[in-house]
């Protein structure tokens, strides 16, 4: 078994799609790298952070696109963002059947704010154009980074979003937030904690991911497959955008002032609760039932 | 600038608004050209109840005024800051309103934003900067955190940040960096006759060419490169 959460970018690239098949598209040879950190005095890399390219899946023509959450946390400055903007709005032309980002990001790079939000923004318009030219985007959320800020909402549009438990995804860290609100709000060291709020088991309990996968690249491997048979609706529609209102009206009733996510497992009669954090991925799955999130 | 006076340069008396828990909607019209207004005040956090709310507005408008343009004047510090709002999935929350807006542009609603006075993060990615034209009032601000957290942050010290803000566009939170950079189509001020440009807004073609904009305003030089060379590599058989 390999750990899809300790790999590299590029290992899960390799992981993930047909053997030999993945052609990086600006490599680090070609030394794109951010003209703005040599400013700052930090070391750039010649890829910025990213890797992205084609490949293919199950046979099938696809895109991939993974961040490498040890440059920089993962983070969206200019180039790292134009690299995902330029590989979105070449997915109609090249004809793929669908689009992968494996990500690990704390999303805007800092140290190029304003760069770095307007690429959010320009990715997710990229993002709503394939959908509406029937091109899925699948979200890929398992490495250290997890999947915050801009990015945490990037995944939110999305098609599907596939996790494993120790992926995170939320839009402002714990760290952030106890910075700002005081560590009574959120402690960011207590990691039971950070785990069941922002985890993959979590979102999976509240239905806002798909696929939840044990930690192993096979695994993720499997679960690309499952996406890429997905026979959803992959424009957004009226329809799609009422039932997840409806969702949210609901969650918001029942969870109202909720304190801690047992608080909304025991509210969804999930049994053995406390054990939840404890179950391996097919045992959590049986305890949990879920269904699909719909995206 | 007060969102009363914004929408009087607008609309002169030709427009009425509801205000419930920060979330501001209504409508006025321009010539006989009606026009949905959504938005924020109070500089508001966007959290899951606010982000609901919008999107209830947003069907509502959707199915009952079809085709109407859409003017979004979203006022926000940014995302909600709390453990419960991300219990919650603010992330999916803030994804739903994006989605819902891009609905509206699918059901034929012309989206454009005014920027008139806060504009942060990811309240504003879900919202403003998702309109088919964005403008800013002059004296507002956009960006991710001012300068003082963002020296805190990245311990990069507070007078580097300054300095190197005179002559990049990449820290600093006024509008100027932000049309400089492609994102803000113009930025108004009460000198000019906004009812005019608003309306010009809304025959203008709804692509996005920011990278093309922060090309040519020299604000932002690698981005429409790395795209399009992406484009090349990609397509060429």
């Amino acid at each position: 078994m390999i750990s899809f959460y300790e790999s590299s970018a590029r290992e899960r690239i390799n992981h993930l799609v047909d053997p030999n098949t993945f052609v990086e598209i600006l490599p680090p040879s070609s030394k794109e790298q951010s003209p703005h950190l040599k400013l700052l005095n930090i070391v750039s890399s010649f890829d910025d952070g990213i890797i992205i390219g084609k490949a293919k899946l199950n046979n099938h023509s696809i895109l991939i696109a993974s961040q490498e959450g040890k440059f920089m946390g993962g983070t969206v400055g200019e180039v790292h963002g134009a690299k995902l903007v330029g590989l979105l709005q070449s997915a109609i032309s090249c004809e793929v059947k669908a689009v992968y980002l494996l990500i690990d990001s704390g999303g805007v790079r800092l140290h190029e704010a304003n760069a770095g939000l307007i690429a959010i923004s320009e990715i997710m318009r990229a993002i709503f154009i394939l959908r509406n030219h029937n091109i899925p985007v699948y979200a890929i959320i398992g490495s250290q980074n997890g999947c915050f800020g801009g990015m945490g909402i990037v995944a939110a549009c999305c098609n599907a979003v596939c996790m494993n438990e120790e992926g995170r995804w939320g839009v402002s860290g714990p760290e952030v937030i106890e910075t700002v609100c005081g560590v009574e709000e959120f402690d960011s060291q207590d990691k039971p904690l950070v785990w069941r709020t922002l985890g993959g088991k979590h979102r999976y309990i509240m239905k806002a991911i798909d696929i939840i996968v044990p930690d192993d690249v096979n695994e993720f491997k499997k679960a690309t497959y499952t996406l890429l048979n997905k026979k959803e609706e992959v424009e957004i529609s009226l329809e799609s955008i009422k039932k997840a209102q409806n969702k949210f009206k609901e969650d918001l009733k029942e969870y109202k002032g909720v304190k801690d996510a047992l608080d909304i497992w025991r509210l969804k009669n999930i049994n053995k609760l406390e054990s939840i954090s404890l179950l391996n991925n097919s045992d959590f799955l049986n305890v949990v039932k879920g269904e699909s999130s719909g995206n | 600038m007060e969102i009363n006076t914004l929408l009087e340069l607008l609309f002169k008396k030709n427009y009425s608004i509801d205000t419930v828990n920060n979330v501001v909607f209504g409508s006025g019209s321009i010539n006989k050209t009606e026009i949905a207004i959504i938005g924020t005040t109070n500089e508001a956090y966007i959290g899951i109840e606010m982000a609901y709310s919008f999107v209830d507005i947003l069907i509502d408008i959707i199915e009952h005024k079809p085709k109407i343009p859409i003017l979004l004047l979203v006022d926000t510090l940014g995302q909600k800051l709390s453990h419960y709002d991300e219990l919650l999935g603010l992330n999916v929350y803030l994804g739903h309103l994006a989605k819902t807006i891009e609905l509206a542009r699918l059901k034929g609603h012309k989206i454009i934003s005014v920027v008139r006075n806060q504009a942060v993060s990811g309240g504003i990615l879900s919202t403003n900067m998702l309109a088919d034209s964005c403008f800013a009032i002059k004296g507002s601000n956009i960006g991710v955190m001012n300068l003082p957290s963002m020296a805190r942050i990245t311990r990069i010290p507070l007078q580097k940040l300054e300095k190197l803000s005179e002559s990049s566009p990449l820290f600093d939170t006024n509008v100027e960096n932000y049309y400089q950079m492609g994102a803000i189509n113009a930025i108004w001020d009460s000198e000019k006759d906004m009812s005019t440009l608003l309306l010009a807004a809304l025959d203008e073609t709804n692509s996005d060419d920011r990278k093309d904009k922060g090309f040519k305003r020299k604000g932002r030089m690698k981005t429409k490169h790395i795209v399009s060379s992406i484009n090349v590599a990609l397509t060429e058989k």
